[in-house]
């Protein structure tokens, strides 16, 4: 009978895979205004759009600068770290205001990405839950190596023999095998399993850290973020890569016989 | 690039981020199957406890050979260095080994 309530617990897992699709497209705050219903004149949402693209943008730019710099000939980048970096005029020296209307905008941000993962983190506590109830009791699974006895109260949530072996688990514990064993399989049959938004909830999220104001429900702070790129690029060194570009040209037809030194 | 030149010293190897991380992504997704696969085994041979475990490193050890051989053992185009292989992930598969080898040894020992 523990065989088949093993089978029974597979199969329950077989389900969860299937239903890992829950990936809510990552948004921008232009399209977010773009995207409402109603018609809007330009003209009134013209001064929002202006600030905020420029400051994505010029984000967005500098980044992409920092990490492609070595492309760039060294007066090149020379000139653009100036630019975004000359005591008074450069631009992330700017005073930015923090807009009041984004502070209006974010809910619907935090909405987008948060139903995603609540949905998935609940639909796992309730399968979980379910298990537990229907199969209380029983003895699942035998672990093939000695625990320690301070385990025992977390393996063996429902059994009532309390002098059981620790090796002896619960279908609980089984369940929380399977749902953190599974995970790689699903990654291969699905794109990505059902646990990336749990994971991603742990770990703060990726984005969040470099944004450093948080991005659901948080007033972007521009000051710090303009300050922390400018510390980025006090330590940016930058190495033109394609100084030697015409020498390794060279090299690569050295044996060609058309060329003739 | 001829994976057989040898690179002078002004050489700058530039390789793009992205085809980085879906060779590093490519690599551990065909590692799982193997741990699973090894796992099975394990349940099967009925190893227990610490045996499990270094049973766990040599499929470990397994799989990258394999990797590595399918690569002809020469990293140049796709990866910067073949140890990567070895020493990268080596825990990322071991909830998934643990659940196979104890589905396997209870279905076989224990019912």
């Amino acid at each position: 009978m523990v065989f088949f309530i093993g089978v029974l617990r597979y199969a329950g897992r077989d389900l969860m895979m299937g239903k890992g699709k829950k990936d809510p497209d990552p948004i921008n705050i232009s399209q977010d205004m773009l995207k409402n219903d109603e018609l809007i004149d330009l003209a009134e949402i013209q001064s929002e759009i202006e600030g905020h693209e420029y400051m994505n943008n010029a984000l967005t730019r500098s980044a992409r600068f920092r990490t492609n710099c070595d492309f760039l000939p060294p007066d090149s980048v020379k000139l653009r770290k100036a630019y975004f970096c000359r005591n008074e005029t450069g631009y992330f020296r700017k005073e930015v205001a923090n807009n009041p209307l984004q502070a209006m905008m974010n809910p619907e941000m935090m909405t987008g990405m948060l139903k995603g993962q609540f949905f998935m983190t609940i639909f796992n506590f309730g399968l979980i839950s379910l298990t537990s109830t229907f199969f209380s009791g029983f003895v699942n699974a035998k672990m093939p190596f000695p625990l320690a006895q301070s385990f025992r109260s977390m393996l063996q949530q429902g059994l009532t023999l309390s002098n059981l072996d620790v090796r002896y688990v619960s279908s609980f514990s089984w369940c929380i095998l399977c749902i953190y064993g599974l995970q790689g399989l699903q990654n291969l049959i699905t794109g990505t399993g059902s646990m990336k938004e749990e994971m991603e909830m742990m770990t703060g999220g990726m984005m969040g850290g470099q944004q450093k104001g948080g991005m659901p429900g948080q007033p972007k702070d521009f000051t710090k973020i303009f300050k922390g790129e400018i510390e980025n690029y006090e330590i940016l060194t930058s190495k033109f890569s394609l100084e030697h570009a015409e020498k390794q040209v060279l090299l690569q037809h050295r044996h060609t016989k058309k060329m003739r030194f | 690039m001829d994976p057989k030149r040898r690179i002078k010293k002004e050489e700058v190897i530039r390789t793009s981020k992205e085809a980085e991380m879906f060779n590093d992504a490519l690599v551990a997704k065909a590692k799982v199957l193997g741990f699973i696969t090894g796992g099975m085994v394990a349940g099967t041979l009925g190893l227990e406890g610490v045996q499990g475990f270094i049973f766990y490193f040599i499929t470990h050890i397994i799989c990258s050979a394999c990797i590595c051989f399918s690569l002809n053992f020469t990293a140049m185009p796709f990866f910067k260095d073949l140890s990567a292989i070895m020493t990268g992930n080596i825990f990322t598969n071991l909830l998934s080994y643990l659940l196979f080898w104890v589905m396997f040894y209870n279905l076989i020992y224990v019912l």
